[in-house]
């Protein structure tokens, strides 16, 4: 007898699904597989099925800055953060979004920006100015070398 | 400049013409998944309307799926799946915060999964706010039915069945093998093995599990990257099978 009997016994392989929420290189484990089940296996245990009267709206919380502006782009960043650290495995996507906020927070408000680099200019020309009338003064006075 | 072929497109070397010849198929489930960066409102209680709106037409059913809320900040914080189905229930497109996939029980052919793979990408396109995938795969899994035969005998390639054709075991309860393929920018995974039915008069089943997937696919790729696995995946079942196999799909339906 090639195979086993398997009716001789209660046997391991009832219940046993391909489970495609499996689908990833994080849980990579043979599938177990019942065909007569490959549909239902998808289903998550709770859920609510609805002709489709929904339509989409109310993504966000009313009290959630806009997701453009510089303080949307920190909230959503926190929450990606939050969630990173609860889910511990740093999952490739949550990295990605990371990156991408990162660098839209960056555009929109860069550690230097176009005011600080007037500034810095304007302060310059100061110094420079003072340097010449402290110069002009001194030749004037006989006090230069 | 578009990309047409990846590195991990060359981990499988055989080239096969007739996997695309074949009248029948022994594929149970086909399964294309897109992973993009995480968008938490995505895990929201309502999908995106425009995503919506561009499946109503072919996935009238809307079910949404509770899964783990992440208690964060309220609903920005949950973590659902939204689901939407065929008319017949045979296709389903699955969203969540950080993937998509579209699935079919009743794969019909190449065509038809490509153009309905394309479709939820153009209508997911608007929504993931990226313009790349972290992640694309393509799963086929096969179960060889062979009737009243046993499949080991000549329905699978004898590469795979090598212990079982041995004549050395017997009382077998459970044979399965996984090969993982792997490349910098993707890879494919291989997982074969019988499926034994209840009672020893019913001969067993034989799986074959191909999972191809592509890292880091700019989205004007789609097209290319799900032919290139397509490909990868058909090669290897191909290779999986044996002649009686091959004679039974060869033939038509009914003939």
């Amino acid at each position: 007898m090639r195979y086993f009997d398997s009716s001789l016994k209660s046997t391991e392989w009832d219940g046993h699904c391909v489970d495609v929420s499996a689908f990833s290189t994080e849980t990579r484990q043979m599938p177990r597989m019942n065909p007569t089940q490959f549909s239902a296996a998808r289903r998550p245990d709770s859920q609510t099925r609805d002709k489709f009267v929904a339509s989409g709206g109310g993504m966000g919380r009313c009290d959630e800055p806009p997701p453009s502006s510089i303080d949307g782009i920190a909230y959503g960043r926190v929450v990606l953060l939050a969630a990173k650290y609860v889910n511990a495995a740093s999952q490739a996507e949550i990295v990605a979004r990371l990156e991408i906020l990162n660098r839209r927070l960056l555009e929109q408000a860069p550690r230097i920006t176009e005011q600080h680099m007037h500034a810095l200019e304007e302060a310059e020309d100061h110094v420079r100015r003072t340097r010449a009338a402290r110069e002009e003064r001194s030749r004037r006075l006989g006090l230069s070398e | 400049m578009p990309r047409t072929t990846w590195e991990a497109d060359s981990l499988v070397k055989r080239k096969s013409e007739q996997a695309a010849e074949y009248k029948q198929s022994f594929l149970r489930q086909a399964v294309c998944e897109f992973r993009f960066p995480t968008l938490m409102e995505l895990g929201g209680k309502h999908p995106p309307a425009v995503f919506v709106a561009a499946l109503r037409r072919d996935y009238p059913h809307l079910e949404i799926g509770d899964e783990v809320a992440l208690d964060l900040a309220g609903e920005s914080g949950c973590n659902n799946t939204h689901i939407f189905r065929s008319t017949e229930l045979s296709w389903t497109v699955s969203l969540k915060l950080n993937s998509f996939s579209i699935e079919t029980t009743k794969y019909t052919n190449h065509d038809e999964m490509r153009a309905r793979v394309l479709r939820v990408v153009e209508a997911a396109a608007k929504i993931i706010d990226a313009d790349f995938f972290t992640r694309v795969g393509l799963r086929y899994v096969n179960v060889i039915d062979s009737g009243a035969e046993d499949p080991v005998e000549g329905w699978v390639n004898s590469e795979l069945t090598g212990p079982l054709l041995s004549a050395r075991f017997q009382g077998i309860q459970d044979y399965a093998s996984r090969l993982q393929l792997a490349a910098p920018d993707g890879g494919c995974l291989i997982q074969h093995g019988l499926r034994l039915a209840e009672g020893i008069q019913v001969p067993p089943t034989y799986i074959v599990d191909v999972d191809a997937f592509r890292t880091g696919v700019a989205i004007a790729d789609t097209s290319d990257v799900f032919e290139a696995m397509h490909q990868q995946a058909s090669e290897v079942f191909d290779w999986a099978l044996g002649e009686s196999a091959r004679k039974y799909l060869s033939v038509n339906q009914g003939s």
